[in-house]
């Protein structure tokens, strides 16, 4: 039989069913593009975020010899060439050409120490010469011009430098000043131009920073700093430094393309860059040891690391997604071959085989799901990302289930029949059944123990992802909702005995009838169920990582501001401060670093009038003890303290301070009260609070303000932490969605029983106001029910999956270990979804047929 | 002669020798018994169940509500198979058949007609296209097959007609015909009437009738129309699942319908009197039975000596 007839025939089930479908295979290609996206998007805000001399390979090699010929930028560009012939081919698209993007190769001659400048005599500075390729693109020059070819001054050779403008400033340079280097060699140096940086935020630069800036660098056991500038030498001179051997660095930085590294290729980059590191000192065979300076493998380990974390969170959440999409799925192509069966056993009764009638049901099923399927994957194209296996294969997946589910249809239509007639009561469950319900109870729970014993995130990173962080919660779902379903008649029955002694006859027919549910009821609560679950899971996880963002960030600043100096804020400053526009609380303290006289510890002294900064803590989740003197845990068991240093104290800790130390990364921390020193640090409190204005109120060099709202959005706003948050987001919006759909499908196919009963209770009496309650009656028990058992469960999932997923890479560092007590909006949710699905039940009574009966074809 | 023979060896020679229960019947059901068994509860539909029906017979199955009529009729359709008994249609073995087997003896063996009008068509195809569905599951189209059958069933104007269009008693003929479309050797009604007014149902019935004579096939109505048992050649009566009484009608010499109801006395002797007799005779647990040199006579318990015309 044509399969468009069935369609045409049950076109309103045919189009739910190809709803159904399309969004499905929508989510299912959809989510893996813009995960991946979001994935790339981390990878490239932590790749542009890090030093280019971590994410760059760089080739550095100290040559200890002189040269076998003369040193010209075609010989350097020659073992550049032979670098790149030996990266291994995952590298190769990545890496940019020679001289383009962060690509270069550098010859530096460093720990010149300068003996006196035109003739007058310097200490402390050195100046180091360095040759760079395609310098002149980089620089512009200001003052005189390029350095020249090298001459000869007293016997050693003499090289014409430029020097960056404010570096030749501060090193006291001007140009045409002669510069006598000492060292093993007889060197000198003549400054002939000054230049200033074009384009100075790009990776030369970053890589280069010693040419624009003098390094300043005290020595171990020196008292003076030593200052050293960086002179650019001309190619000419290229020979002449490449005979200086001692103190010379080559380096060949092989710029990585920051773009064209993704998440998908990151696992074969690491691996990649581990072979070329090994392949390196082979290249640079000969007396010059070298090696490749990179941490562009580490970078993509740890983002892989993350990315297991984000994957793991994912995949449990659309695992469940898909599997109460399949559901609903289930539920329309049961409902559509419901339609058919007067068709079917037609058929099967004038001679259809059963693969005949499985053909059919699946035809008509494939010529709405084929189509649907096309269109929800051709949508997703309409969203950015790369085109994963899983893109292809999702929605392949979704339309092959919806075919099998209706092949399966076909069962139904088996010859001979089973012993059982319609018209014979089933007493009770079948032990077979009972027991193979009991073991998957006794398994989810085995599996819940065997997952809070390990630690799977901590072997992500060697094993990849665990599947039994899937299988265990969608086994303990499955669990509850047998449970549900075995045990959900008896609260029923008991409210059934309490609704037949009221006068009114439709809490008892309601109820009745809603603890005798069909299998079609059944299936509903199996995907209700892990629909809500899932989402309140969604719905916890996501408050928790938002309330663990709050408390992490307000460790980290300490108050919803914080002004640190360098120089004392004087109470001119504070006044200042107070008045700027948002201020409304100021605390000033002093924060010092000291010693502990008993083992010399270094500890961070924070002197503050403890009662101000714990009025000014209230309004976040930090609190402090009711007592002056505060110590951190590590510092909790020492009793009497005294610290030494510029103003040695001796105190008594009244209590201990959590979270605080976090301020100072970490170290020991002693909360004491004010002794008089100048302010260094001030807390705020406020709304809107705004560096710049601080700042210029403050109007100190060094000064730093950190806000709270700085510090949430850097956590927050990472990519990997709003990706979770988004999709979680829509994945609980989808599941809602299907829970609905569940319940309204579950309710068209119980439609022709229930206007049987109906139409025979009508029959008696039953007004059509009644009998839109007794249908409302008869849903909500198992929708009320269901909801309370999700919301239980989804409140439960994040204590099972907890310690096997780490959530602190997005919460600023902070273990996400006990979820908040907040249930406002888990609560929020399932009363939402359950009351929306007992409206649904109410506008389908409301809307079906007064006269209570099927009309039949004449 | 010392040799000794045991009753059994006997009965199985004398079984052996002479011709089987129902050797030549082209239905045949001998002790059926189908019993159906859900968690302890045992619902006995069919209680060793007797029944021969000739090749070419028309017969009606009548019977109340929950006698097993509808079981029997499963039975012989090859949709249910009996726990017990024998049950063979056209030579076909009920019990013994593969799910290959059973699709062709659906296909070649049977045709079947429902009491729901509406569920024995498909409402969105032609009369033509209905009948022409069996033959097309079956893979054998004939053309001009259906139309004939539809001529043969006075509907060959409705051939383009779709159900809604036509009448319950034209939509039942339709049936009918699809139900004759694959050349079946049997044909199986259940209550084929019984949404139907009396013209209706005596054109419904006509058509079968029409088909049984024409056609030469068996046909088995199950029906509670006195209008359709009254005009068979032989009405079974069915209670609590086993044949209790057979009405055979005759035409006698001036030309009337003769009707004589039989008791069915079954393989081992098994007799079932009729319930208004028994209660009658005030008839409980036991009777006594006296053997006469040309009948069986049966009186009540209390009755002390039975009269030579008691019976």
């Amino acid at each position: 039989m044509n399969a468009w007839t069935q369609v045409r025939v049950n076109r309103g089930v045919a189009a739910v069913l190809g709803l159904l479908v399309l969004s499905a295979c929508l989510l299912v290609a959809a989510v893996p593009k813009v995960t991946q996206t979001a994935y790339d998007d981390a990878l490239r805000v932590a790749m542009a975020g890090s030093d280019p001399s971590r994410a760059d390979l760089v080739v550095v090699s100290k040559r200890q010899s002189v040269p076998q010929g003369p040193l010209t930028p075609a010989v350097l560009l020659e073992e550049d060439r032979s670098f790149r012939a030996a990266l291994p081919p995952e590298l190769r698209p990545v890496v940019t050409a020679p001289d383009t993007g962060d690509s270069h190769y550098v010859v530096r001659k460093n720990e010149n120490p300068v003996i006196s400048v035109d003739g007058q005599v310097r200490s402390y500075q050195y100046l180091n010469l360095a040759w760079t390729s395609g310098a002149e693109r980089h620089v512009r020059y200001v003052e005189g011009r390029p350095p020249g070819a090298p001459g000869e001054l007293d016997g050693g050779p003499l090289f014409e430098v430029a020097l960056e403008r404010r570096a030749a400033e501060e090193m006291r340079m001007r140009v045409g000043a002669t510069v006598l280097l000492g060292g093993m060699q007889k060197l000198a140096a003549r400054v002939s131009g000054l230049f200033e940086a074009a384009g100075p935020d790009s990776g030369y630069w970053r890589h280069n920073d010693a040419l624009r800036r003098v390094m300043k660098v005290r020595k171990p056991g020196a008292d003076t700093d030593d200052w050293y500038a960086t002179g650019l030498v001309a190619d000419a001179a290229l020979p002449e430094l490449g005979a200086l051997y001692s103190n010379t660095t080559y380096r060949w930085v092989l710029g990585v393309d920051g773009p064209s590294v993704t998440t998908l290729r990151a696992p074969e980059l690491v691996e990649a860059v581990r072979t070329f590191r090994g392949a390196v000192p082979v290249v640079l065979e000969g007396s010059s040891p070298g090696a490749l300076d990179t941490a562009l493998d580490s970078l993509l380990q740890e983002h892989l690391t993350r990315l297991r974390v984000a994957e793991s969170l994912l995949l449990f959440v659309v695992a469940g997604l898909f599997t109460v999409a399949l559901g609903v799925i289930a539920l329309a192509v049961r409902l559509l071959a419901e339609r058919m069966r007067h068709a079917l056993v037609l058929m099967r009764a004038r001679g259809a085989s059963l693969a005949r009638i499985a053909a059919t049901t699946t035809g008509a099923v494939a010529a709405v799901a084929v189509p649907a399927g096309v269109a929800g994957y051709a949508l997703s194209y309409a969203l950015p990302g790369p085109l994963t296996l899983l893109v292809h294969l999702g929605p392949l997946a979704v339309v092959a289930a919806t075919a099998l589910l209706a092949a399966g249809q076909a069962l139904a239509h088996r010859w001979p029949r089973t012993d059982q007639r319609e018209d014979v009561a089933t007493s009770r469950p079948s032990p077979r059944r009972i027991t193979a319900e009991a073991a998957v109870v006794v398994l989810a729970l085995a599996g819940t123990y065997l997952l809070r014993q390990r630690g799977l995130t901590t072997q992500t990173d060697e094993r990849g992802f665990d599947p039994f962080l899937i299988l265990v919660p969608a086994g303990l779902t499955l669990a509850v909702a047998l449970i549900v379903l075995r045990c959900y008649p008896y609260p029923l029955r008991l409210a059934v005995r309490l609704a037949a002694r009221l006068r009114p006859a439709v809490p008892f027919l309601g109820l009745t009838l809603a603890a005798r549910a069909r299998p079609a009821a059944t299936l509903s609560v199996l995907i209700l169920l892990p629909a809500l679950a899932v989402a309140v899971f969604g719905a916890v996880v996501s408050g928790g990582l938002a309330t663990t963002q709050q408390t992490s960030a307000w460790q980290q600043v300490g108050a919803r501001a914080r002004l640190d100096s360098a120089l004392p804020i004087t109470p001119e400053i504070v006044e200042r401060i107070r008045r700027v526009p948002g201020v409304r609380e100021v605390v000033t303290a002093t924060r010092t670093v000291s010693l502990l006289r008993t083992d010399l510890q270094r500890v961070v002294v924070l002197a503050v009038d403890t009662r101000a900064y714990r009025d000014l803590l209230r309004a976040g989740p930090l609190t402090l003890p009711d007592a002056p003197v505060l110590v951190s845990p590590d510092l909790a068991d020492r009793g009497p303290i005294e610290l030494l240093g510029p103003s040695p104290r001796a105190l008594t800790p009244g209590g201990i301070v959590t979270g605080l130390p976090r301020v100072y990364g970490g170290a020991p921390l002693v909360i004491a009260p004010p002794d008089g020193s100048p302010v260094n640090t001030v807390f705020l409190d406020g709304d809107d609070l705004d560096p710049r204005p601080l700042l210029a109120a403050v109007n100190l060099q060094d000064t730093q303000v950190t806000t709270l709202d700085g510090v949430l959005s850097g956590i927050a706003g990472a990519p990997f932490t709003a990706t979770i948050e988004r999709a979680f987001t829509v994945v609980t919006f989808a599941l809602a969605g299907y829970a609905l759909a569940a319940v309204l499908v579950a309710l068209v196919t119980g439609g022709a029983d229930r206007t049987g009963a109906l139409s025979h209770l009508r029959a008696l009496g039953l007004s059509t106001a009644q009998a839109r309650r007794l249908t409302v009656l008869e849903i909500s028990p198992m929708i009320v029910l269901t909801a309370l058992a999700g919301l239980l469960l989804g409140l439960a999932l994040p204590a099972v999956l907890g310690p096997g997923v780490d959530l602190s890479s997005y919460t600023g560092g902070l273990a996400v270990e006990v979820y908040p007590a907040d249930l406002t909006t888990p609560v929020l949710l399932t009363v939402g979804l359950a009351v929306a699905a007992v409206l649904g039940a109410f506008v389908y009574a409301a809307l079906g047929r007064p006269s209570g009966e099927r009309r039949r074809p004449t | 002669m010392s040799q000794e023979t045991s009753l059994a060896e006997l009965e199985a020679e004398a079984v052996r020798h002479g011709p089987a229960f129902g050797q030549d019947a082209h239905i045949l059901c001998d002790n059926l018994v189908r019993i159906y068994k859900t968690e302890g509860v045992e619902v006995v539909a069919l209680q060793g169940l007797d029944l021969l029906i000739e090749a070419g017979e028309l017969v009606a199955v009548v019977g109340a509500s929950g006698s097993g009529k509808s079981t029997l009729l499963n039975v012989l359709s090859g949709l249910d198979v009996p726990t017990a008994g024998v049950a063979r249609v056209a030579g076909v073995d009920l019990l013994g058949m593969t799910a290959r087997d059973r699709l062709r003896y659906r296909r070649e063996v049977v045709g079947f007609v429902w009491q729901q009008t509406s569920r024995n068509l498909l409402p969105y195809l032609s009369a033509v296209e209905n009948v022409e569905l069996p033959m097309r599951l079956a893979g054998r189209r004939r053309r001009g097959r259906a139309t004939e059958l539809l001529d043969l069933l006075g509907v060959a104007d409705h051939a383009g007609h779709r159900p809604g269009e036509m009448s319950g008693g034209e939509q039942q003929r339709v049936a009918i015909a699809v139900a004759l479309a694959n050349s079946p050797q049997v044909v199986l009604a259940d209550e084929p009437t019984g949404e139907l007014d009396s013209e209706s149902s005596e054109e419904v019935f006509a058509a079968l009738r029409g088909a049984n004579r024409e056609l030469g096939v068996t046909t088995v109505i199950v029906t509670h129309d006195a209008l359709v048992s009254g005009q068979v050649d032989r009405t079974v009566g069915i209670r609590d699942g086993r044949t209790s009484s057979e009405t055979l009608r005759r035409a006698s010499s001036d030309g009337l319908v003769v009707a004589e109801e039989y008791a069915v006395l079954d393989r081992v002797g098994r007799l079932q009197l009729p319930r208004d007799f028994t209660s009658e005779l005030n008839m409980e647990r036991r009777v006594r039975l006296r053997l006469e040199s040309d009948h069986i006579g049966v009186w009540p318990e209390t009755t002390r000596e039975g009269g030579g015309d008691g019976d």
